[in-house]
């Protein structure tokens, strides 16, 4: 089994062969009660991926979306407002979707509903309307439908748009650029597509882009499974570069070992859309290792299921955290806020946050750095002990120079009171960098090395040209490193034996990892 | 000229069979046609043959009638490419006495019909490959001046094949047309006068005029008289094509135009560098095709690290270069795509065999001089979601951004960091990233200009080593590596919260990262003094190797053996080393065989541990050294072999490399108990000898580098009664080594060699070879015409020092005879740190000084050097009565001079005696 499959049966379980099983007889019980029209391509679908699923169901929704527009005639029809109109059919459309997801969740049923196209709006809608969303009230009540509409035009992750683009993994070696056009080419017309190789070997790197003259191409090539010259390869729908940063992830822990990645993204389908659902398996025994991520098309899907910091799910209660970059919190209530001002405050938040302003914003993190200055004293410490060297006022000093103003003895403060151990608030942290300069210089700049005393440091030894380990021009880099050149740089510290020798390596290839080496 | 040459039809037949089963998919029949072909390879006819079939290949009745049409095309392009071959191989002329004027009369037919286009490109070949062999070496032959009107004759009639082939053709061979031909005729000036005229003409196609700048390009650097004189039309017709042409191939052309200009015509450009800039900066920030921006930016590169560009001339345009280099260096849309893809946990998938790019042999590579492609640069392609292996702009604009820095660092971070402040905490996680590179990209030329910034900078890049992106940790890790030596000087409280956070991340669960972290690692150890090491962070670090041996796959263990070799060689191993690291090796080391290339890091990273740990490592130390040596023998088995029949594959040189400095770690770490190792007694098996002394007849420097260190260490420990045999031979080869010192890449080898010449000569008395051996050193100490690695003139200054220990006389007449040369020795020696050979090296000297006597009147300022360089670090007491002598001779003159209380001290240790 290569690593693509591994990778694929780690993110998406060993138990594939179970729940296909087990999926295949409730999908065709669900097909039966349901009376759904293609029972085979039902069946057909079980056996995708959970990933699959999903995309089955965002298609599903924008198929019902497109039914809707053909109802009310009132919006354009065209794909790029599939976003728009889904929230103009507000809660009826979100909660399809939802009550879409909830049908799997609650029946352990219908992984992959089938394309709902053949069916008149109004039937499937009273299908879907048996199933109530298990909305919380609170987010009703937060959230009432005009402003819902308003915010979620903006942040929405609108995959439609400009979403002919794929990324293709999981490729065998042998896969040319045409036998995957020919492959691909029955989802659609090909428009553009590559396959990217090693630029030394010209080997195939096994995966490659693709894409569509229509977006619907990919969303039929998403729904199912596909086997290419022998290999099962990995399609994934590619998130137009605008649109990435309207999603939103969350971090997921607690999780019981028994729970199946299946279940786990079901369950999260409930707060919104998942794009992406990943329960970490240990590689071993196949058990859920306790966490896992989900990342969903919006970020108020996000808010959603962040409204509570536990969830009960199979019996435990499971701790969300948002797992995007840090700068992309909001506080859930102000989220519309938030985004209206989002020019204004995002920029004023990146200056805060800033550490090239001229010291930390302690509204950054506060935190990190009174836990970073405690364990600098505990190493002071250390090292006194085990130095006997007194290095208290070093310590001091550093903290001087590196906190202008602050009271180096508070350092170990009790961080419960923000504020003070940090040297104060943004304003009285204005220190630009000129200012820290006044405190920090203590000979000129160009002294500034050699001038600092009484830093632990040993006798040094001559280490000509050890920098270059890492240079650029990497002629350097493979005769000798280290300068090691010379016979008197001896490598045997500590030790009385014989201190000289020649220069027996040639220096090591630098096997080490560098960005732009040539 | 027979030009009557017709081929026989049969034989015509054949050889296009044969052709055609050459390219067979079934081995079997291919290897037969192909050696059918070699022994054809003899005949006299065989060039006109080849040539016939890639001209007349699809032309001729009767092979139509023979073959399909693909077939008949495929021949035409396997003849051709094999005639090339034929006319490259060694001899390929004289073997058969080749018979090629049909090649010489119809090669050209092959570019008339352009439209086939590998025909037409091989034939290019051919044509190139004419020149470069037969008439670079038969220039006399008129019908190359013929090959070369019709080529330029086809051009101007707009064939683009034919100016494709004539830029191959300069790019060999055009320092030749600089000399006459047949009819006396200089080519290169009809050639640079068409060429200029087909760069100017509006009727040439952007093809034609790309590979004419092409073929200007390579003539560039020959500062022929015949380009000079054009060389301003020349500029003008580029700089007006910059501006009007929007083909890819011309800009692209014209930027490495710049380039070559910029290192043998600066003068040209500087009048128009603010044009030249604005234009790279337009190709780099407009163009699509990334080719072509890469040559704009190398330009830059060039520009940045041109010795013939003052600062004042650069730093204009820093404000412009800046920001487009930083642009750049974020990842393009695709890369981030897979990023984006692959950004789930890999660290528990194996690596494939196939993901590990062979390690290049290196040595090979570094002869090439043009190695085809940097096929080493980073060897780290593994599977998707690694797309940092081949050189692009991104890569190139952060090495210039690199250079930059260095040439003007205030400057450059003046106006980076205003817009660094703008992305360092970007919402987007490839803004951050291209930051951090960014940040680690001016490390090295801005450090100390980082002084107010990087107090809080580095708390920040320990965070992003949290990041949820793993380029962004990779990138943080490798960045912080790079302020590793602002850290070590005197900001070590960064020291451990920097190291914690990556040793954290050496088990990161993207092996990416792991890679980024470990190398970083590699770095802070390299760079580290050892005392902090030892007294803070050997544990730390000894329990993270063993984490990491644990989880690391195949790629990134190469890695973790550097560090760990790294680590060994700083500190002295002690037993919780042995228990940690030493398994992990062993287990290594068995399960490897003998030829597989992933030994050659493990056996460097052994041979540190074995030094490092010293006795502790004999019980293993039999094993490992049976293991070396018979590696070692067999490589040298297969080279002698390979000799006589060119069959035989030998192995890459590292094998041969790794394993001697295998056995010289055991020398080191287990001094004189290796002896019986070596060289049992009771075998009195010398082999070893034997093979280092074949060794040393090796082309390749690290080869004989390390043999000289071996043998060194093997002098200093052992019984030198071992060497009697080989002495003459090792002898011989110093001296070898110290004459022929013209290659800078083997200073290395040179460096070892006076070396091991200075312990050999301190152990064995070196009788008759003493007079020979003095004067090849002393012709390199004194030699004024070239300059020396300070290094070499150490050695030699010590290497003098231990050979007049015992033979003080053959120093004291001739060229070591005067007070210019002592001065210099003095120089070269007095700053040496090591007690030992600082010692011998003041023993010997004083010995020769007091030898010679009046001959040299000392100056002032030698004596000052010389009391200065004995004050310190030297064993006074072991020739005591030696300084005493040379003292009293100077007293009156010591008296006068200026000395330090070190130096003071020193004296009157002898004065109260």
């Amino acid at each position: 089994m290569n690593s693509e499959d591994e990778d694929f049966n780690d993110i998406y379980g060993n138990d594939e062969e179970q729940t296909t099983q087990k999926g295949t007889v409730v999908a065709q019980e669900s097909a039966n009660v349901e009376d759904v029209e293609k029972p085979k391509e039902a069946e057909k679908e079980t056996a995708s991926s959970s990933l699959d699923q999903l995309a089955a169901l965002q298609a599903l929704s924008s198929n019902l979306t497109n039914l809707a527009n053909q109802g009310s005639s009132t919006e354009s029809v065209t794909p790029k407002a599939v976003g728009e109109s889904n929230e103009s059919n507000s809660n009826d459309d979100a909660s399809a979707s939802v009550n879409n997801q909830d049908v799997s969740s609650t029946n352990q049923s219908t992984p992959g509903m089938p394309a709902g196209n053949n069916l008149p709006w109004d039937q499937l809608r009273q299908t879907m309307s048996q199933f109530q969303p298990p909305m919380p009230q609170q987010q009703q009540q937060q959230q009432p439908p005009q402003m819902n509409n308003d915010s979620q035009r903006k942040v929405k992750a609108d995959l439609s748009k400009d979403s002919c683009k794929m990324f293709i993994g999981g490729l065998n070696w042998e896969t040319t650029e045409d036998t995957l056009r020919d492959y691909f080419n029955k989802y659609g017309s090909v428009v553009e597509l590559k396959i990217m190789k090693d630029n030394n070997t010209g080997r195939s790197r096994g995966f490659g882009f693709l894409t569509f003259e229509n977006a619907s191409s990919v969303d039929e090539v998403v729904k199912t499974q596909h086997i290419l010259d022998g290999k099962v390869i990995d399609p994934k729908r590619a998130i137009p570069r605008e649109e990435q940063d309207k999603t939103g992830k969350i971090f997921v822990g607690g999780i019981g070992a028994d729970v199946r990645p299946k279940e786990f993204e079901e369950f999260f389908a409930q707060y919104g859309t998942i794009i992406d659902a990943q329960l970490m398996l240990d590689k071993d025994t196949g058990r859920s290792r306790g966490f896992g991520f989900v990342t969903y098309d919006s970020p108020d899907a996000v808010d959603r299921v962040c409204q509570s910091k536990y969830i009960e799910f199979k019996g435990k209660q499971i701790e969300i955290k948002r797992a995007e970059p840090r700068n992309n919190q909001k506080a859930s209530g102000q989220t519309n806020n938030m985004n209206n001002m989002n020019n204004g405050m995002g920029n004023m938040n990146m200056m805060y946050q800033n550490p090239m302003m001229g010291g930390f914003n302690p509204m950054y993190n506060q935190q990190a750095m009174t836990d970073y200055y405690q364990q600098m004293q505990q190493y002071y410490q250390q090292m006194q002990q085990q130095t006997g060297v007194d290095y208290s006022q070093m310590f001091q000093q550093q903290m001087q120079m590196m906190m202008p103003g602050m009271n180096p003895g508070a350092a170990g403060a009790d961080p419960s009171k923000p504020g003070q151990p940090m040297g104060g608030s943004p304003s009285s942290n204005s220190a630009t960098p000129q200012d820290n300069n006044d405190v920090q210089t203590l000979g000129n700049e160009q002294n500034k090395m050699e001038d600092k005393h009484g830093l632990p440091k040993g006798p040094r030894r001559p280490s000509a040209g050890s920098s270059d380990y890492d240079r650029y021009n990497d002629n350097d880099d493979y005769q000798y490193r280290g300068g090691n050149t010379g016979r008197r740089l001896n490598h045997r510290i500590g030790s009385n034996k014989n201190n000289y020798r020649g220069s027996g390596r040639g220096g090591r290839r630098s096997h080490g990892y560098h960005p732009y080496n040539r | 000229m027979s030009t009557s040459w017709t081929p026989d039809g049969s034989s015509i037949h054949q050889l296009a069979t044969l052709l055609k089963n050459s390219m067979s998919p079934n081995p079997n029949e291919s290897t037969t046609a192909l050696d059918s072909l070699k022994s054809f390879q003899l005949q006299p006819e065989f060039f006109n043959y080849l040539c016939y079939i890639l001209i007349e290949g699809e032309t001729s009745e009767d092979l139509k009638a023979h073959f399909s049409v693909v077939d008949l095309q495929n021949n035409r392009a396997t003849a051709g490419m094999l005639l090339k071959n034929s006319m490259l191989e060694k001899g390929g002329f004289v073997k058969g006495n080749h018979n090629i004027d049909y090649v010489k009369s119809h090669i050209i037919h092959g570019l008339y019909n352009s439209n086939n286009y590998l025909v037409s490109n091989v034939t290019g070949i051919v044509i190139t490959t004419l020149f470069s062999t037969y008439y670079r070496q038969h220039r006399d032959d008129p019908t190359s001046m013929q090959l070369l009107s019709q080529l330029l004759k086809l051009i101007s009639n707009g064939n683009e094949a034919s100016a494709k082939a004539l830029s191959k053709i300069m790019e060999d061979s055009a320092q030749f047309f600089q000399l006459e031909w047949a009819g006396n005729v200089r080519p290169m000036e009809f050639l640079v006068e068409n060429i200029m005229k087909f760069i100017s003409g509006p009727q040439f196609s952007p093809v034609i005029k790309a590979e004419s700048i092409k073929c200007i390009n390579n003539i560039i650097p020959l500062q022929t008289q015949a380009f000079i004189v054009k060389i301003d039309e020349f500029l003008n017709n580029i700089f007006s094509l910059a501006q009007s042409s929007e083909d890819d191939q011309i800009r692209s052309q014209i930027c490495v135009s710049f380039a070559v200009l910029l290192e043998f015509r600066p003068d040209k450009l500087v009048d128009h560098l603010s044009g030249i800039i604005q234009f790279t900066l337009h190709i780099i920030g407009s163009v699509e095709d990334e080719k072509v921006a890469i040559e704009a930016c190398e330009f830059l590169y060039s520009f940045a690290t041109s010795p013939n560009m003052p600062e004042h001339l650069v730093q204009p345009f820093i404000n412009d270069i800046v920001p487009v280099l930083l642009a750049k260096m974020v990842y393009n849309e695709d890369s981030i795509l897979t990023f984006e893809n692959s950004n789930e946990d890999d660290a528990f998938l194996e690596d494939k065999d196939e993901d590990i790019k062979p390690i290049a042999p290196r040595i090979v590579k570094k002869r090439d001089g043009n190695d085809a492609g940097d096929n080493e640069d980073d060897a780290d392609d593994h599977e998707f979601g690694d797309i940092d292996t081949e050189w692009n702009l991104r890569k190139c604009s952060a090495a210039t951004l690199d250079v930059i820095t260095n040439v003007l660092p205030q400057h450059v971070i003046s106006i980076a960091f205003s817009y660094l402040r703008e992305h360092l905490t970007s919402e987007k996680w490839y803004v951050r990233e291209a930051t951090v590179l960014a940040l680690g990209a001016m490390a090295d030329g801005g450090m100390k200009y980082f002084d107010d910034q990087l107090p809080s900078l580095i708390p920040f890049l320990i965070e992003q080593m949290k990041d949820d992106w793993a380029p962004i940790r990779k990138m943080s890790c490798w960045t912080l590596s790079r302020f590793s030596p602002w850290i070590l000087k005197d900001h070590t409280e960064f020291l451990l919260p920097v190291l914690e956070a990556i040793l954290i991340t050496l088990v990161d669960k993207k092996k990416d990262v792991q890679e980024s972290a470990i190398s970083s690692v590699a770095v802070f150890i390299e760079n580290c003094d050892a005392e902090i090491i030892e007294t803070l962070l050997y544990n730390e670090l000894l329990q993270s190797f063993g984490k990491c041996f644990a989880v690391y796959k195949k790629k990134n263990l190469l890695i973790l053996y550097d560090a760990v070799g790294r680590f060994a060689e700083k500190v002295e191993l002690d037993d919780s080393a042995m228990q940690i690291i030493l398994p992990n090796l062993i287990s290594k080391w068995t399960a490897l065989p003998d030829n597989d290339k992933e030994l050659w890091p493990l056996l460097e990273c052994l041979s540190c541990v074995a030094t490092s740990l010293g006795d502790k490592f004999m019980p293993m130390a039999p094993e490992v050294y049976g293991r070396a040596y018979k590696i070692l023998c067999n490589c040298v088995d297969l080279e002698i072999k390979s000799q006589n029949d060119p069959t035989v594959q030998v192995s890459e040189k590292d094998f041969i490399i790794t394993s001697l400095d295998m056995i010289d770690g055991l020398v080191q770490g287990l001094g004189t108990a290796s002896q019986e190792l070596l060289f049992p007694q009771v075998t009195n098996d010398t082999t070893l000898l034997q093979v280092m002394v074949h060794c040393l007849q090796d082309p390749v420097h690290e080869v004989r580098q390390s043999v000289f260190a071996l043998l060194g260490d093997i002098v200093y420990f052992y019984n030198p009664q071992i060497l009697s045999g080989t002495l003459a031979q090792f002898l011989k080869f110093i001296g070898t080594e110290i004459m022929h010192n013209d290659d800078v890449d083997g200073v290395p080898a040179l460096i070892n060699a006076i070396w091991s010449l200075g312990l050999i000569s301190e152990r064995i008395d070196l009788k008759n070879y003493i007079i020979d051996l003095s004067r090849v050193i002393l012709d390199l100490f004194t030699n004024t015409t070239i300059v020396l690695d300070s290094s070499v003139t150490e050695n030699i200054a010590i290497t003098i020092g231990r050979m007049a220990l015992t033979h003080p006389e053959v120093f004291t007449s001739g060229v070591f005879c005067s007070d210019a040369i002592w001065n210099k020795w003095c120089e070269s020696v007095k700053d040496l740190d090591i007690l030992e050979e600082k010692t011998y090296a003041y023993m010997g000297f004083i010995k020769i000084v007091n030898i010679t006597g009046d001959q040299v009147s000392m100056s002032d300022n030698t004596l000052s050097e010389l009391i200065k360089g004995l004050s310190k670090d030297v064993e006074v007491s072991m020739f005591s009565e030696d300084v005493l002598s040379l003292l009293m001779k100077y007293a009156s003159k010591i008296q006068t001079l200026k000395l330090t209380p070190d130096e003071q001290m020193f004296l009157q240790q002898f004065s109260s005696n």
